[in-house]
């Protein structure tokens, strides 16, 4: 789905359209569904997230103030599932902007082409010692600290792999963007 | 290692969410003021957007919690726009009850326009439709600052002099079913202060035996997070 097929589908929404709502749903809810599962590890609790998301999308479309939609809704996906870890645990680290449209980092085109197999095949190809504090930042939002306390590393060469991993992994992801 | 290092390294983790809140907006507020850091930020974000992807979920397995999500969903949303349509077909009804209408409306109203800012624009009542909810044969059930209202077709909340919101919050109604024990989410809005609310609620009001309204954070919850502006038993 293009991210202007989106955009026509919310602005469906936002008149009320229920076949537009769940042509989105249809679209969206795996993503949605994935995110929540990986970071919170059950799929009761998953449920509730991808519920209460969509939810909001019906009630609230206007949430959605523009800009690359798919990365949006990742982003709501996953502050949703912090907002639980949170619950559960002191170690959460804070939650992404939602607002795409103060943030141009988005509007960035590497999103758009991208799927779930070509980001699990840049993953594979970073070293752990990269793509392991990466993982537990982005899918378990732990803070800095409290990953380089459970992979036993020290907080300085913990950032310096965070970033020069980020850095690789945007080049894998866009072969002609130098790193 | 430069001091600049540390802020673009401090940007990256930005980029990946994995600040605390305090130092989040520590970068939030460095990056407004360096071109360096934010282009650093400009690369680096989408790429953390993009780690979503790798998790989505092409399972077979997951196929039946989808479903039965999606059913939930559709079981919450559809009712009210059925009984929205039926509404606007009642024009004629509208024009009889207008003058009813227009007292209730003097009685409660400090402003003519319902307000325009509301999360939930598109189930608003027109001054028309209250007029005609209070045609005879609606039941009224008072509450202490507006009203709930059952008609044949539908479940409506009057309500005035909301409290204030706090920022990042809304209202949100909730409805218990006959013979239920939980209460299941309805409507969410923004209005407050001393405009009049007035609202169509999802749920069946054959079926309902209680209303409630709370304050959400934005986006609202499965289940009430705070204690209750009110309960008004109903039907
Ligand atoms: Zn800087």
């Amino acid at each position: 789905m293009s991210v202007n097929e989106a955009d026509m589908l919310l602005e469906r929404i936002r008149n009320g359209d229920t076949k537009a709502f769940e042509q989105l749903y249809d679209r969206y809810s795996r993503l949605v569904f994935g995110i929540a599962l990986r970071m919170l590890g059950d799929t009761a609790s998953a449920e509730d997230v991808l519920q209460s998301l969509f939810f909001m999308l019906w009630t609230s479309p206007h949430r959605y103030r523009g800009g690359n939609f798919r990365a949006w809704l990742c982003r709501v996906a996953r502050n949703r599932a912090l907002d639980i870890l949170r619950q559960r645990s002191a170690h959460v680290s804070a939650e992404l902007t939602e607002d795409l449209v103060l943030d141009h980092a988005t509007e960035d085109s590497l999103n758009h082409h991208l799927d779930r197999a070509c980001v699990q095949a840049a993953l594979a190809q970073l070293p752990a010692e990269q793509r392991v504090p990466i993982e537990l930042g982005f899918f378990e939002g732990i803070p800095h600290e409290e990953i380089a306390r459970r992979i036993a590393t020290p907080l300085g060469t913990v950032k310096t792999r965070i970033r020069s991993g980020l850095h690789r992994l945007r080049k894998f992801l866009t072969p002609e963007v130098a790193p | 290692m430069s001091d600049h290092d540390l802020d673009l390294e401090q940007t990256a983790l930005f980029a990946l969410g994995c600040l605390n809140q305090e130092e989040a907006q520590a970068a939030r507020r460095h990056l407004m003021n360096c071109t360096l850091c934010s282009d650093e930020y400009a690369l680096l974000a989408p790429t953390g957007d993009a780690l979503a992807l790798s998790a989505e979920s092409g399972a077979q397995e997951y196929t039946l919690p989808l479903r039965r999500v999606k059913k939930k969903l559709l079981a919450q949303i559809k009712p009210a726009k059925t009984t929205q349509f039926r509404w606007y077909q009642g024009i004629a009804a509208i024009a009889c009850c207008i003058a009813i209408g227009a007292s209730f409306w003097a009685y409660t109203r400090k402003s003519d326009d319902i307000h325009p800012t509301s999360q939930s624009a598109d189930v608003r009542l027109s001054p028309q439709t209250v007029a005609l909810l209070l045609a005879p044969g609606t039941k009224r059930y008072p509450l202490a600052h507006g009203t709930v209202l059952i008609d044949n077709h539908g479940l409506y909340l009057i309500l005035t002099r909301l409290p204030a919101l706090p920022p990042g919050h809304v209202f949100q109604a909730w409805t218990l079913a006959k013979g239920a024990k939980k209460m299941q989410p309805d409507r969410i809005f923004t209005d407050s202060l001393d405009d009049l609310t007035a609202i169509q609620l999802m749920a069946n009001p054959a079926t309902t035996s209680a209303v409630a309204l709370s304050i959400e954070p934005s986006g609202g919850s499965l289940q009430p997070t705070t204690p209750a502006l009110f309960v008004r038993r109903v039907g």
